[in-house]
This record gives C-alpha cells, structure tokens and sequence, in this order.
C-alpha cells in the first residue's frame, strides 16, 4: 500500500521538479515570458521545391508521385493551373513558407493571438494563443487556404498546430499535392537576433507514406514593412533572393 | 431629397472642437502640439472586447456635425429602384471641373445600366478612407508597441498604420499609401496618409483623386470602447477645390462564434471568378513573378 502511494505521487514530483528546473519547457502558461520574436522576416534564397529535412523526395505513396510528376512537366510547360499565381488565391501552408517575399509576425497579445501576415497574397494566417486547434470533424465544415491554426509557447518556441485545409493549394511552387486530410506542426524559434528558423512537420495520410518534415530559415528584416499586393502588379523587386529567377 | 446619412449625422452627438483639430494642412506633428493634454502612454483598447467591429453608419459617409463645408461627396437615390449602383450628386462646388466631368460620365454609363466599378467587390484593396465602407464586412484591430493593423475579413485586406515615427523621405505610392500614427487623450488613434496611388477608392460613388490625396483620419472609441468614429480630413488640390471632411462609425459585431478574423477570399471559385458580364475583371496576373 504504502509503494502503490509512492507510485502514484511520483510521476506528479518529477513533472513538478522538471517545471522548477526548465521554466517554459512543459508549460503553455508558464510564468516566464515567450520572446518577441514579432517583426518582418526575409529568406535569402528561394527554391521552388520543398525538401525533406531527412533528404530525398517527399514519401509519397507511388500514385500520388504519379501525379505529382505530371504537376512538374506542365509547370515546365508552362500549362499548369496554378490559381495562387494567376488569380493570388493564398499559397496555403508550406507553399507560402518557402515564398520569395517576405511576411510578418505580428503578436495581438491583448487579442490572444498571433498573426503570420505574407506579403505575397496578402494571406493572413490567424493563430489562436488561447483555444487549442478544434477537431477534424469541426475543422471540415470551413476548409481554409491557409487552415485554421492554434498556439502555444514551449520555452523559446512557438508550437503552431494547423489543419483544416481545402485541397486546392500545393505544398510548394513545384506542384506537389496535399489532400485535406493535411496536418502541419511548426516549431518557430529565434536562432538569434537576425535569424528566425520554422521546421514544419507534415502529415497526410492521404499521400504520404510516412510524416516528414522541412525547415526554413529567415533574416530578421527591421528596415522593411510589408506591401501592399494587388494581383497582376509588380511587386518587389525580388533579385537579392537566391534562387529567384527573373520572368 | 433627405438622405439617410444625413440623419445619421443628426444624431452622430460629435463637436466642432472635434472637428476644429483638423487645422487644413495638418500634419501628425502640429496636431501634437495642437492639442497640448495629449497623453501619448495611454494607449486606447481597440481589441473590441475580443470581437469584431463593423460598419454602423452604412457605406456613406455622413456629415461632421457642425462642419458648414460643402462635404463629403454624396449620392442620389432618384433612379431606385432600377438602377441600384451609387449615382453620385456632381455639383458639389468641391469638385474641380476634371473630375467632375469623370463623374458624370460614369453616373451616366450606370444610369445608362452599366456596372459601375466598385474595387472592393471586384477584388481591389480598399484604398483609404474607401476601405472604411466595406458594409457589413468584418473588420479586427490588432494594436502592438510598433503598428496598428486593420483586417478586414473580406478578402484580408489589411491597412498597417506606423506608430510614433515620422513620414518616409519617400514614401512612394500604393493602394493604401503610408500611414502613421500615434494615439491622443487616451481614446483616439490620430492617423496620417500619405502616398495614396491614384486607383484606391476614396468613396462608392467613383469620386477620384490625385496622388497629392492626404488624408487625415480620428479613430476615436465611444460608448466605453463598444464602437467607435473615424473623422476624417480630405486634401487634394489636384482634384478638390477646398479640403472636406466625414464620418464613419464603427460598432462592436458578431457573436463569441465569429469573434476574430476568418478566411474569406474575394477571387475565388463562387465569388469573382465567377464572370460577371460587363464587369471588370477581378485582378489577375498574366505571367508569374518568379
């Protein structure tokens, strides 16, 4: 009897040992404020393709490689139908990750929420701070471009879980798909003062063989402010970025 | 002919010392020392009570109580209910004779049963203040140390507004130009607009303007933070003969259901790529950025 006790307490000491120890670490409330890591973000290079952090192809299953094989010979012939880039409609998540134009963090502290504003598409990414992510079920009734997102803190990191996505985006500028049944985690944190790094974990049932993550790494940007964008305009000059092919 | 927004103005309850601080050629500066129990720490809530705000006072401006000059441009409801697009009233003496003669042709082709050209819902920014009258559209403020965001649910259409820091040297032009701000007496957001391109629209009855367009606007909350007014102050010696002044009012909208910002893209599938004869199109690119 007196073992079953100490049993039974002893998980409940080491979590609160292990809280004492690492502040942040294991709570969404913890006392210790999260970084500001608000502002304008930049990437250097840019690359129509997003790569497994593990190396290699994404694993899709061989029906969709299939497919996602076909996207790639009509972006290269110029006959895709690519929406996100004739009519603007938002890239969705990762596509608008891997963006060659920047985007901005913006923390509504007294809102409970945090926002990922892109400039290219003006997409806006909403973060609830407060609620945790709904259920699938609830998230199907209203599929989002971007999905509906929610937050929390774990130490220096930002945790953003996201679903509820349409089917209509891609998961970069080379065409690779995504069913609805998509799953992101993105772990933002500061590296340091100038650079802001987001490795996003990807699961979809649907197409892939096995979850898979990327990484994107960008330059904190305080000498910019986000443009406006009206489709079909020109927009930034974008020849500092790596990678950015001029049309 | 009475028109609705002028009612609206009698019961609006704004003063003329309101009015007064906007001094013709104002600046962000002058406003400051105009207004000497300006307490730039206290930072007015403009989070809504964690809801959206929308549109009170209809997709017209009203008249600032007390202002006798000759704004805002207004409208006319005498070709309801056959014609239901805005048909702007062309003498206001404010109205240089180019832009003028731009109105009445365009009141004509409408009258004549053209769609007239209306950016928001063709999907084009807002422009400012057009972008204050998206009617019944949901709109969040977002206010850190650094910005003030308006986003408006339709479309994301965002207006970012620079706290505390001067104009750029050169600013440039764009749809929603460059704003900065700073907040007065605890209860108002002071917010100055340069930079304007000449496309954004500044009302719906197709009233245009130059890029010299300086607008001056007063987001000020009422009714203990549930709604606010935005008083605004119109310069273009390039299309106008005087400066104007109007109002907007804002009000506390939407249930714990909808409390926040929402996803809801103009140009898709069911909104403006679906064609609409005699309209114009919805913005689109021909050839790809990268």
């Amino acid at each position: 009897m007196k073992n079953h006790r100490i049993q039974h307490w002893l998980p409940a000491v080491a979590a609160v040992a292990l809280c004492a120890l690492s502040p942040g670490q294991n709570s969404v409330h913890a006392a210790s404020a999260p970084p500001d890591i608000s502002g304008v973000y930049w990437s250097t290079s840019y690359s129509p393709h997003i790569a497994p952090v593990a190396g290699g192809d994404p694993p899709y299953k061989p029906e969709v490689m299939a497919q996602y094989k076909k996207n790639m010979a009509e972006i290269a012939a110029a006959k895709f139908d690519d929406m996100s880039r004739s009519y603007c409609l938002p890239d969705g998540v990762p596509r608008a990750l891997e963006s060659p134009y920047p985007f901005e963090i913006v923390n509504a502290q007294n809102r409970g929420e945090i926002y990922l504003l892109y400039e290219i598409n003006h997409m806006i990414r909403r973060v609830d701070m407060q609620k945790p992510l709904p259920s699938d079920k609830e998230l199907q009734v209203l599929p989002y471009y971007g999905g509906h997102s929610a937050g929390h803190w774990e130490g220096n990191t930002l945790v953003i879980e996201t679903g509820g996505f349409n089917d209509t985006t891609y998961l970069d500028n080379s065409g690779a798909p995504h069913s609805d049944q998509l799953r992101t985690t993105e772990r933002i944190r500061k590296l340091d003062d100038k650079t802001l790094e987001d490795v996003i974990t990807i699961h979809d049932p649907v197409v892939f063989t096995k979850d898979w993550a990327a990484r994107f790494v960008y330059q904190a940007r305080p000498d910019l402010r986000i443009m406006d964008w009206n489709c079909g305009e020109k927009h930034r000059d974008l020849s500092a970025v790596k990678g950015v092919r001029p049309q | 002919m009475k028109t609705p927004w002028k009612v609206m103005a009698n019961t609006a309850g704004l003063t003329v010392a309101a009015l007064m601080s906007f001094a013709p050629q104002a600046s962000v500066q002058s406003a400051e020392t105009a207004v000497p129990s300006a307490k730039t720490s206290a930072i007015p809530d403009f989070s809504s009570g964690r809801k959206m705000w929308v549109l009170a006072s209809g997709p017209v401006y009203a008249k600032v109580p007390g202002d006798n000059s000759p704004g805002p441009i207004t409208g006319t409801n005498k070709y309801r209910p056959k014609i239901v697009d805005p048909v702007a009233v062309t003498d206001n003496p404010l109205l240089q004779p180019w832009a003028k003669k731009l109105m009445d042709d365009a009141n004509r082709k409408v009258i004549g049963g053209e769609i007239g050209f209306n950016a928001p819902s063709r999907c084009f920014p807002g422009g400012v203040p057009g972008v204050l009258l998206f009617p019944g559209e949901p709109m969040e403020i977002v206010q850190t140390p650094r910005e003030v965001l308006l986003m408006w649910k339709r479309d994301a259409q965002i207006r970012r507004i620079y706290l505390d820091v001067p104009h750029s040297a050169n600013p440039g032009y764009s749809w929603y130009g460059e704003s900065v701000g700073h907040y007065e007496n605890g209860d108002t957001l002071v917010v100055d607009t340069v930079g304007l391109d000449d496309k954004g629209p500044l009302d719906r009855y197709r009233t245009p303007h130059t890029k010299r367009l300086h607008v001056i606007e007063r987001f000020k909350l009422t009714n203990g933070g549930k709604r606010f007014d935005v008083q605004f102050h119109i310069e273009d010696p390039g299309t106008f003969t005087a400066p104007w002044n109007g109002l907007v009012k804002f009000e506390q909208g939407y249930d714990d259901r909808t409390n926040h910002w929402e996803e809801d893209i103009c140009a898709e599938a069911g909104d403006g790529l679906i064609p609409v004869p005699g309209a114009v199109p919805v913005p689109h690119a021909t050839k790809r950025d990268f």
